[in-house]
């Protein structure tokens, strides 16, 4: 393998990491990790733990007291640490932005070190305070003190990705935060990292949080990684009592909180009809499907038989139970029921809870612009999670 | 004691401050910049500084007069100056330390982590942070400097304090007012110059 190939594989690998403060005491010892581009990686363990530390590692705000870290296959060590600094964008714990520059010099800060024109750094700040929803005329030149707490972790991240950096650091980003602000940050940061495919090592101490953003959770106890995982091997497997205990696998249906109906097993399609249509047209197009299909062992589809009524340019309006003593002639709007929207992105949580408030045993997935793809059903869930186990 | 004209002890008497605290900025700053992580060489300044400005001002001219004399510059504006340089450190020294040792660290660390070098972060975030406490600083200094700046009338450095003192020794009131409001009408205005620039500065902080 040569150099170059090294190189394309991992972002960033751990090498026997560790950590010694003065007084003796392992901070952080036996860390080992590869990350790829593209990859969110979350650090997670109580207090006290290292994920800090690890962090600061990364980025050589601490030296290591042995091991090594690999950015890009190059030695971290024999990286100018300014020059790496600058090529990782890093959200402290805590912001830390600066209370005499307006928000607008802020996010410039490190385009500015890096050299970027007048017109250029306009153009970053422009379309960092874009991503993160901060209305430029209102926001620019103000200063941090007159931000909330949830604008200011905003530009603390916006600021973290002015410098279009090959990685980004993030230390408890939205530490302070009450939980629905907390939850909005989380999501625009999830459409962020898919819109820039950046790489993320994302550390808090919430579970949820971990498993809500990491492609990857990494947990740690006492200095020491304890497991390494997606989110729900480590909830269907855990290493040891600690994970368990951690990530609170004892509560089954937690898992389904974590768990995106993409990574269900769906069923095809329902059939669909016109807004126009009748009950009748509904009963037959199920009838037919039932027939080709010999809808054998979809018992949920049974229970539930629904039809999807549809919009001209295909959305979904709202779902017919054919099973229902509807005459003939009535119809599709009046036979029709709207149960909540389940995309592909919606969690199993949401998509059991919504057949189980609608007294169904199935429902239309939805995809782009609202067209049914495809059905999630209780069988489904059931038969993932017997899977994963 | 010739007594001059308003103007000329107005001069004088502005020089003398000016000059003092000037140089006693541009010294202190730079030297509390250098200690502000050098807990023993702080204390050592601090505690020079301390002593220097027990020292009752009437007594530091006489003291310094005979070393200035083999310059032959014992009487007249040199010990003024040198005396009012030693005094107007502390305020600025004690606050620069204080301004620069009082900033969020976190502030730094993302200013390190955010790839700044040493000077950018000393440029860009520490002395701008300070900024608001060295300036205060430089202000208390010019206040009192220009109020011991009237003792050095004594010394023959001429300024306001030569209408307090001719006033005193001829029990005239009117002429001892004059010289005590030139004075404090000095403070006064140079404190409002100076509130002016750190207004200035403190709107240009940050744009480059
Ligand atoms: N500069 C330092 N000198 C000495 N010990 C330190 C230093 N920084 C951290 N430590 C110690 O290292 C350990 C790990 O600290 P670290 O900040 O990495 O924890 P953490 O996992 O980030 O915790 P938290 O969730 O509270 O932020 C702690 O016991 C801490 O006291
Ligand atoms: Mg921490």
């Amino acid at each position: 393998m040569t150099a170059n190939d090294a190189r394309s594989k991992f972002l960033l690998e751990y090498r026997d990491v560790a950590k010694t403060f003065e007084l003796g005491k392992d901070v952080v010892s036996d860390f080992n990790l590869r990350i790829g581009h593209g990859e969110t990686v979350v650090f997670i363990g109580p207090s006290g733990c290292g994920k800090t530390t690890t962090l600061r590692m990364t980025n050589r705000l601490e030296e290591l007291s042995s091991g090594n870290i690999l950015f890009g296959g190059v030695d971290t060590a024999t990286i100018d640490p300014t020059k790496l600094r600058r090529s990782m964008g890093y959200v402290i714990q805590g912001i830390g932005l600066f209370p005499h520059m307006t928000i607008w010099e802020n996010i410039a800060t490190v385009p500015r070190l890096k050299g970027a024109n007048r017109d250029e750094l306009e153009n970053i700040v422009d379309s960092c305070l874009e991503l993160m929803e901060l209305d430029y005329k209102e926001y620019a030149h103000k200063y941090p003190h007159e931000l909330s707490g949830g604008q200011q972790q905003r530009v603390g991240v916006a600021r973290a990705l002015a410098g279009n950096p090959e990685v980004i650091l993030m230390d408890e980003p939205f530490g302070a935060l009450d939980p629905i602000v907390r939850e909005s940050l989380q999501d625009e940061l999830i459409r962020i990292k898919d819109q820039l495919s950046a790489t993320i090592i994302f550390v808090t101490h919430d579970i949820h949080e971990a498993i809500k953003m990491g492609d990857r959770i990494v947990i740690m106890k006492d200095g020491r990684i304890v497991q390494i995982g997606d989110p729900l091997t480590l909830l269907a497997n855990p290493a040891n009592d600690f994970v368990r205990d951690f990530v609170g696998s004892k509560d089954v249906l937690a898992q389904f909180k974590y768990l995106k109906v993409a990574d269900v097993d769906t069923h095809d399609r329902p059939p669909r009809i016109a807004e126009s249509d009748s009950f009748a047209a509904a009963r037959k197009k199920f009838d037919r499907r039932m027939r080709r299909y010999e809808y054998n062992g979809m018992g949920d589809i049974d229970k539930s038989p629904l039809v999807c009524v549809c919009s001209g340019e295909g959305k979904l309006l709202g779902c017919i139970d054919v099973s229902k003593p509807f005459s003939d002639d009535t119809p599709a709007d009046q036979c029709m029921k709207i149960f909540p929207d389940i995309t592909e992105n919606s969690t199993a949580y949401e998509a059991l809870s919504a057949m189980i408030a609608n007294n169904v045993t199935n429902l239309p997935v939805q995809g782009e612009g609202g067209k049914p793809i495809g059905a999630i059903s209780m069988t489904s869930l059931h038969d993932y999670l017997w899977r994963a186990r | 004691m010739p007594l001059g004209s308003f103007i000329d002890a107005f001069q004088s008497h502005f020089f003398i401050v000016v000059v003092s605290v000037g140089l006693a900025a541009a010294t202190v700053i730079p030297l509390g910049v250098w200690a502000r992580n050098r807990p023993v060489a702080s204390t050592l300044i601090l505690g020079f500084d301390n002593l220097i400005s027990t020292i009752p001002s009437v007594a530091l001219y006489g003291l310094l007069m005979p070393v200035l004399a083999i310059w032959n510059v014992g009487i007249g504006t040199v010990p003024a100056v040198i005396a009012l340089f030693l005094y107007s450190q502390l305020p600025m020294l004690r606050n620069t330390l204080v301004g620069l040792r009082n900033i969020d660290p976190s502030v730094v660390d993302s200013a390190i982590g955010m790839g700044m070098t040493e000077r950018q972060i000393l440029f860009k975030i520490r002395l701008p942070l300070a900024m608001p406490m060295i300036m205060a600083g430089l202000r208390t200094s010019a206040v009192m400097g220009t109020g011991v700046a009237s003792i050095a009338a004594y010394i023959g450095a001429g300024g306001f304090g030569t209408y307090i003192i001719r006033g005193i020794a001829a029990s005239d009131r009117q002429t001892i007012l004059i010289g005590a409001f030139g004075a404090s009408a000095m403070a006064i205005g140079i404190d409002f110059l100076l509130g002016g620039v750190q207004k200035i500065l403190e709107g240009r902080i940050g744009k480059r």
